[in-house]
């Protein structure tokens, strides 16, 4: 059976109500389709993120950002004018843990909005919108209230340096890799198409995302928003935006991952060996290390030996870290009591080689 | 009992959405099940739960997150929480790897076992292998 889903193009919105809406109406069972723009940037971290390990708060403050815990998924985002959203709030029907569905309704819009524009876009594992193998649309999606929700964005005109100078690193050298990462990762609809526009892009996101709801939703534009969720608005954002909220998750996971796109990833572990601490941060791209940085607090000699270690595991795929390590470790003249190449491998993957059961 | 290559343990109940539940003494444990995991492919986080918390079978009681989506995790049985698995904060991903041991969820005092129970369904039940059949054709799995 069809069912009326109310679409509301709101065009430019406050950066507090570009969150608040679709919480707002997930919490009062008002099904929706939104598309919109935040006039003011902000960060916008996920569900279960900390927000300490994820983000440079006193960055953010410094220029003046404010900062949004979402009820969805995913990681911490910088978001301004130069993206447009689209916020899917559904009836909770989905049953089970049928995420790829919900992804799939709104992805399957966005690519779909995108090649309209001419763009050839395609829809890259469950949760990216990719051209060219560069992402141009980043999604998350979650159970929010008594509702299914997705949302995500086309990414217009993305600001690179403002997303890496917000993120938590422990260097600078990390920062740098984050942003360079973003740059051959990521791409922005004005570098394919000069002529992109808000309007443009906010009109074929309505009518793709209408055609790939249907036939289980009639998507209908509607003139303004309901009162209840006019109303609910400003507490929504005040819950949100609220210091314990924001606060509200400690991990106490011993790695940390910034996800760039599908299969690009940088991380930053930690894991407790028998001969002391060990620290691994560094970029993973489809499976093989990209570059690695190694310290902690443990004894190795000669001291420049974590160097060659470094290198020996740079370009080596994943599967192969703990062998490359092991080869490395049985080296004459280095001495790294404590440390196997197990531990090795735990540190830079952050968890064993072998995790997902099948 | 194996269902194509996902191993469904003859002593646990299930429920519909992939969940297990075993009795220990007067007590019941719950985690899910490894076709609820292949379904869900890694989990980066699991909430964790207040003990002393009533629950109610069929009914959210903590959330977890995987590939960018934050999904539920209902109670396989009315009762009380009286542990949850302190190891998923830090080895969440304990649940793809070992989902009928380290990797279960919470332990909870049940308030009327009996008729919950009876609910659930057994791994060699009919009711059973029609829901992995159908999920398996859904998700192509």
């Amino acid at each position: 059976m069809t069912q009326l889903l109310p679409c509301y193009r709101l065009g430019p919105v406050s950066w507090a109500d570009s969150q608040a809406l679709y919480h707002a109406q997930a919490h009062l069972g008002r099904p929706a389709l939104n598309i919109l723009w935040p006039t003011e940037p902000y960060v916008c971290i996920g569900r279960f993120q900390d927000l300490a390990l994820e983000v440079d708060v006193e960055r953010c403050r410094e220029r003046g950002l404010p900062l949004v815990r979402r009820e969805v998924g995913g990681g911490a985002v910088y978001l301004d004018a130069g993206q447009v959203f689209y916020q899917l709030v559904l009836p909770d029907r989905v049953e089970g843990r049928d995420y790829r569905s919900l992804f799939s309704l709104g992805l399957g819009g966005v690519a779909a909005a995108l090649r309209r524009l001419g763009v050839s876009a395609v829809v890259r594992g469950t949760n990216d919108v990719a051209v060219g193998g560069r992402k141009i649309s980043g999604n998350g999606a979650g159970t929010v209230g008594g509702a299914a929700v997705v949302v995500g964005n086309i990414l217009l005109n993305f600001d690179y340096e403002a997303m890496a100078a917000v993120l938590r690193v422990p260097d600078e050298k990390f920062r740098d890799k984050a942003y360079q990462s973003m740059r051959e990762n990521l791409v922005s609809l004005v570098e394919l198409l000069r002529s992109a526009s808000h309007a443009r892009v906010a009109e074929e996101m309505v009518r793709a995302l209408s055609a790939n709801l249907a036939p289980d939703y009639r998507v209908e534009v509607q003139d303004s928003l309901p009162d209840d969720v006019v109303a609910a608005l400003p507490g929504t954002a005040e819950r949100l935006t609220d210091e314990q909220w924001l606060r509200s998750v400690e991990r106490r996971r011993e790695s940390r991952q910034v996800r760039i796109r599908e299969g690009v990833t940088l991380f930053e572990n930690r894991w407790k060996a028998p001969g002391g601490l060990l620290r691994a941060h560094g970029g993973l791209a489809d499976g093989v290390v990209q570059w690695l940085s190694l310290s902690g607090d443990f004894f190795v000699d000669p001291p420049n030996g974590l160097e060659g270690l470094e290198a020996a595991l740079t370009e080596v795929p994943v599967d192969r870290v703990r062998a490359a390590a092991a080869r490395f470790l049985d080296q004459q003249g280095l001495t790294l009591p404590g440390v196997t190449a197990e531990d090795v491998e735990r540190v830079v993957l952050g968890r064993p080689s072998s995790t997902v059961a099948s | 009992m194996k269902i194509a290559k996902y191993d469904f343990p003859d002593e646990l109940r299930y429920d519909a959405t992939h969940n297990w539940v075993r009795r220990e003494g007067d007590e019941v444990v719950q985690g899910m099940s490894v076709f609820g995991q292949a379904l869900a492919g890694e989990i980066m986080y699991v909430e964790p739960v207040a003990v002393g918390r009533e629950v109610k079978q069929g009914a959210p009681v903590l959330s977890v997150e995987s590939g960018k989506w934050v999904g539920r995790i209902t109670a396989t049985v009315s009762g009380t929480i009286v542990a949850f698995n302190s190891d998923l904060e830090w080895e969440p991903v304990l649940v793809n790897q070992e989902p009928y041991g380290r990797g279960w969820m919470i332990r909870i005092q049940p308030a009327a076992l009996e008729e919950d129970w009876a609910r659930l369904l057994e791994a060699g039940s009919e009711e059973f292998h029609a829901l992995i059949a159908a999920e398996r054709q859904k998700y192509n799995l």
